[in-house]
């Protein structure tokens, strides 16, 4: 009974897009579709239970959330039109095959080879509404980020709640927002024009880093990693991979994704603190992921769309191709850095760059110095005024130099702006490591 | 002359369907229009849908922007509209990009009140 329990919600959780969609594509009301996707769930635990789950778990859900639809539509008085109505219950008949519909029968479904499944084509369309729906430019990111796990991910109102450390109420009242938006503003339940069509793209895929990087900062959390936002990242981002097969930075943000989170375990040690890159032990690093990385970024590459996250990708293999941290090939990180900034020109990604090109030879004291005075030009912009790692790798800088007054100082800046325990801890051990010489 | 009188409040204190000061703020609003009309001098007027439904839209260089919520900028100021009839919110705000404005200012979308919907 149990575990049959557990299958249902299994399966609940894989086919909520599938079911949103189909409901999606004929109701145009979120919150009824997802009302009567929870009906059609509660339906299942009662008759999977004693009837054994059915073939299609799919067909069953879809059959059954329409019906639960329709009997909420004519219970209610607030459908647009009587013929819509009667136009959906048709259309439901015809979809079912004139399978007489009750209760009694409703397992029946499962025995019937395929009973009203459209073609895989119309699958997929579906489900790439779904996706652009769930990201759309008039809905706030904080709200294409909570559609997007609740209704494509199929993660409930809790879980994206505790992921994200606010009560369940907010994200319940985020989410109620977001869904009156869509009612109410008229976002539509299509795929985007060819113009708008890369700029849309570019919002799905912001909303899944934006996901993945709350995973991995996981600020103000005394764990350094949420495994289950990354994995939920990396899910969604399979997904808009498989649905759009021709984009390059779809495929470079999965590489990204799975070549960062390849690291995951070497992040921390056995006391829970943090290990820096250069002194992780990268046998703790996850072969799977890095080679599923790393010949996605290889299949980006070849069709020529550069973008800033088959960039990043790039970076990160670099560091995955390095069998110790001295082996690591800081000229060609340096000069995937300087097309990163062609692409964006921004504060963080010249940081970056002087941070590789200082890695090339740190033995070379004219470069630090050189490298340093550069630092000194770009950290009045204030986009870096409160950000932690400018005074971190000042830190770093100051400690080579010999100049560990001026070391501390900064970090001491740097844990001032550090939220996450863990990264304070390490921070101020390097802090305290300063004030034994 | 023609004359827009735009219409300000705090949206909680506007009476909604199910309240009791509701019946009453509809009878005066529609006695409102019937005599404007009857006057002869209604020429178009709407409700529009709570702020939580507006989108903005504007152009910078060739790129469109479009996010959730109304403009916010004191230093802007209300210049003009336009009613349109659109199929969805993606057409309405290609037509609002459109609008010369868009390059340097901000239109904001806000659909028109539909009663007797939830």
């Amino acid at each position: 009974m149990k575990s049959v329990q557990y299958k249902i919600n299994q399966i609940a959780k894989a086919e909520t897009r599938y079911v949103i969609a189909s409901l999606m594509n004929k109701l145009r009301d979120l919150q009824l579709c997802e009302d009567s996707f929870q009906d059609a769930i509660i339906s299942a635990l009662q008759h999977w239970p004693k009837n054994g789950v059915p073939n299609s778990p799919r067909a069953w859900l879809i059959t059954t959330a329409h019906r639960r639809a329709l009997d909420f539509l004519k219970r209610g008085q607030n459908f647009r039109s009587k013929t819509e109505l009667v136009q959906y219950e048709i259309q439901l008949n015809a979809d079912e095959n004139n399978l007489k519909w009750n209760d009694a029968i409703e397992n029946q479904i499962s025995s019937m080879p395929n009973p009203h499944l459209p073609p895989n084509s119309e699958i997929d369309d579906e489900q790439l509404k779904l996706i652009f729906m769930c990201s759309h430019p008039a809905l706030n990111k904080q709200a294409q980020i909570a559609l997007s796990l609740k209704i494509i991910g199929g993660l409930s109102t809790e879980e994206i709640a505790s992921a994200f450390l606010t009560s369940e109420a907010t994200m319940a009242q985020r989410l109620v927002r977001a869904k009156q938006k869509i009612k109410k503003a008229g976002i539509a339940f299509k795929l985007p024009s060819t113009q708008d069509l890369p700029n849309r793209i570019d919002i799905i895929l912001s909303t899944i880093y934006f996901i993945y990087n709350e995973s991995y900062v996981a600020t103000n959390s005394d764990s350094l990693t949420k495994v289950n936002l990354a994995e939920e990242a990396v899910e969604l981002c399979r997904n808009v991979c498989h649905f759009m097969p021709s984009n390059a930075e779809a495929k470079g943000l999965l590489a990204l994704i799975l070549l960062q989170l390849a690291r995951i375990d070497a992040r921390v040690d056995a006391n829970g603190a943090f290990v820096p890159l250069e002194q992780q032990d990268r046998n703790l690093w996850n072969t799977n992921k890095i080679s599923e990385g790393k010949q996605l970024i290889i299949t980006a590459l070849t069709m020529q769309q550069i973008g800033k996250y088959q960039l990043l990708a790039a970076i990160n293999s670099c560091h995955a191709d390095a069998k110790i941290f001295a082996e690591t090939d800081w000229q060609q990180i340096k000069l995937l850095y300087d097309q990163l900034y062609k692409l964006e020109p921004s504060p963080i990604i010249l940081l970056n760059i002087i941070v590789a090109q200082s890695q090339t030879d740190l033995a070379d004291m004219q470069l630090q110095e050189q490298m340093f005075t550069k630092l000194g030009l770009i950290e009045a912009d204030e986009k870096l005024a409160t950000y932690q790692p400018l005074f971190a790798v000042k830190a770093d800088f100051l400690i080579r130099l010999g100049r560990e007054k001026e070391a501390k100082k900064n970090l001491d800046k740097a844990i001032s702006l550090t939220h996450n325990q863990i990264e304070i801890n390490y921070l101020t051990e390097k802090f305290n490591n300063l004030c034994l010489h | 002359m023609q004359y827009m009188l735009l219409i300000y409040a705090d949206e909680t204190l506007t009476p909604k369907p199910g309240q009791d000061n509701f019946p009453g703020f509809m009878r005066d609003y529609f006695a409102f229009t019937e005599k404007v009309t009857k006057s002869g001098q209604f020429v178009a007027g709407d409700g529009l849908s709570p702020v939580a439904t507006a989108t903005t839209v504007s152009v910078r260089g060739d790129k469109t922007e479009i996010v959730d919520g109304p403009f916010a900028e004191t230093k802007e100021q209300f210049g003009g509209y336009y009613l349109i009839e659109a199929k969805d919110l993606d057409e309405a705000a290609a037509v609002a990009a459109e609008i010369p404005t868009a390059k340097y200012g901000r239109i904001e979308i806000r659909p028109v009140m539909i009663y007797n919907q939830d």
